[in-house]
């Protein structure tokens, strides 16, 4: 009897002891998200690079959306167990965009703040082919984390870009193309968490 | 008042008279239960099995016991949507209560589950396209007791740790003025499981 009474007991005592060791995660390899096309002023542009050439700059926000999309159960708790890690940017210019191609770009650098603290996520220095209309940067750190920005409420995306135009060529005074941004997720969360997260 | 009384001794002292005098043969000569392992023309093989449970859900299965103490099962099972169950079971004791040391695999095809998962989830309406359709499996280690007679009706009551996964197809849609596609993602857990069962041998 006592042997049935203890393999009775076990699996309750394993369920009432485990609910720290029980857990449930997700994981989610990629999801991409794309913004409409939004138009990046080129300060100076407009104009014919003079004989020396022309260096610029530009800058601009994108904002993925992302904070109003994610439950707050998803987001609290600790920063290993949730994971929101960049993996690529995308830009594309648009039909009606001011520029052919992305040859006037020498640099771009991506990065995510939320207004106290700021990250750089990529950043791409040449080697794009000519005449292309796509630009595609990876992520500078494969263990990046985003969490703690998400958590904050707001994430925005900064993209801040240096021109160069030869002397006689056509300086772009925007660029139109739409923001892809690529991320993986990963959420785990314990028994524990989950019961008390629903009291 | 005396056969309740006979009734409580017996199943007091169950599992040790189980262990030393399995039915149906001699006290003197017979080997310990749970050792023991002859083919027993006198028990039923066949069986048929009705189970409910999590993360099983409800299962009809045909059970096979080619010796008293393993048996083995396979059935339909329907919750959020069709699937099967496999499963082996061994009671090592032969006796009107057992111990019981089960195993088992089930597999839930996509039909229900994903709707449920957005209603469960809480998604909301316009994040529907972004979650396909999802299948799940589960392979879980239960033990628990048996009660009843090996030659015909048993009932049964498990509980175990099981490791359970969700895949769900991805999607794409609108949200907000922003293009979403998700790819196909897994949700697993390690979960407590627990299963009720009615046995019946013929």
């Amino acid at each position: 009897m006592k042997r049935t009474l203890l393999a009775a007991l076990v699996p309750a005592a394993l369920s009432i002891a485990g609910c720290g060791t029980f857990y449930a995660e997700a994981e989610q390899p990629e999801v991409c998200l794309t913004v409409l096309p939004q138009t990046f002023t080129i300060p100076g542009g407009g104009v014919v690079a003079p004989p020396g050439g022309f260096q610029g700059t530009f800058g601009g926000q994108v904002d993925l959306g992302i904070s109003d999309a994610v439950p707050d159960f998803i987001l609290n708790g600790p920063e290993q167990n949730h994971i929101l890690r960049f993996l690529s940017m995308q830009a594309s210019l648009a039909g009606s965009s001011g520029t052919a191609n992305f040859d006037w770009l020498e640099d771009l650098s991506l990065t995510v703040s939320n207004g106290v603290t700021t990250s750089q996520l990529g950043f791409y220095s040449g080697g794009l082919p000519a005449n292309s209309r796509v630009l595609k940067v990876g992520a500078l750190s494969a263990g990046n984390n985003l969490i703690t920005f998400l958590k904050s409420g707001t994430m925005v995306l900064y993209l801040e870009g240096s021109v160069a135009v030869p002397g006689g060529a056509q300086v772009p005074a925007s660029w139109t193309g739409s923001i892809q941004g690529c991320f993986y997720a990963k959420v785990k969360k314990t028994f524990d968490e989950i019961i008390n997260s629903a009291k | 008042m005396r056969l309740a009384t006979l009734l409580l001794m017996a199943f007091l002292a169950g599992p040790t008279l189980a262990a030393a005098e399995p039915q149906g043969t001699p006290p003197s000569s017979s080997p310990p239960a749970a050792t023991a392992a002859p083919v027993d023309d006198s028990f039923p093989q066949f069986g048929l099995q009705l189970a409910v449970g999590a993360p099983d859900g409800a299962v009809l299965s045909f059970v096979y016991s080619p010796w008293y103490w393993v048996l083995f099962d396979a059935g339909f099972a329907y919750t959020l949507a069709p699937g099967f169950v496999l499963g082996v079971e061994f009671r090592p004791i032969n006796f009107f209560i057992s111990p019981i040391v089960r195993g088992e695999y089930g597999y839930y095809f996509a039909g229900g589950t994903a709707d449920q998962i957005k209603k469960w989830a809480g998604v909301p309406p316009e994040q529907y396209a972004l979650i396909g359709d999802a299948s799940y499996n589960w392979w879980s280690g239960l033990v628990g007791i048996a009660l009843g007679s090996r030659r015909g009706f048993t009932f049964t009551l498990e509980g175990g740790v099981g490791l359970l996964s969700l895949n769900v197809k991805g999607g794409s849609g609108t949200i907000n003025n922003v293009q979403v596609t998700t790819a196909e993602w897994k949700a697993q857990s390690f979960m407590p499981v627990a299963r009720l069962s009615f046995l019946f041998f013929f």
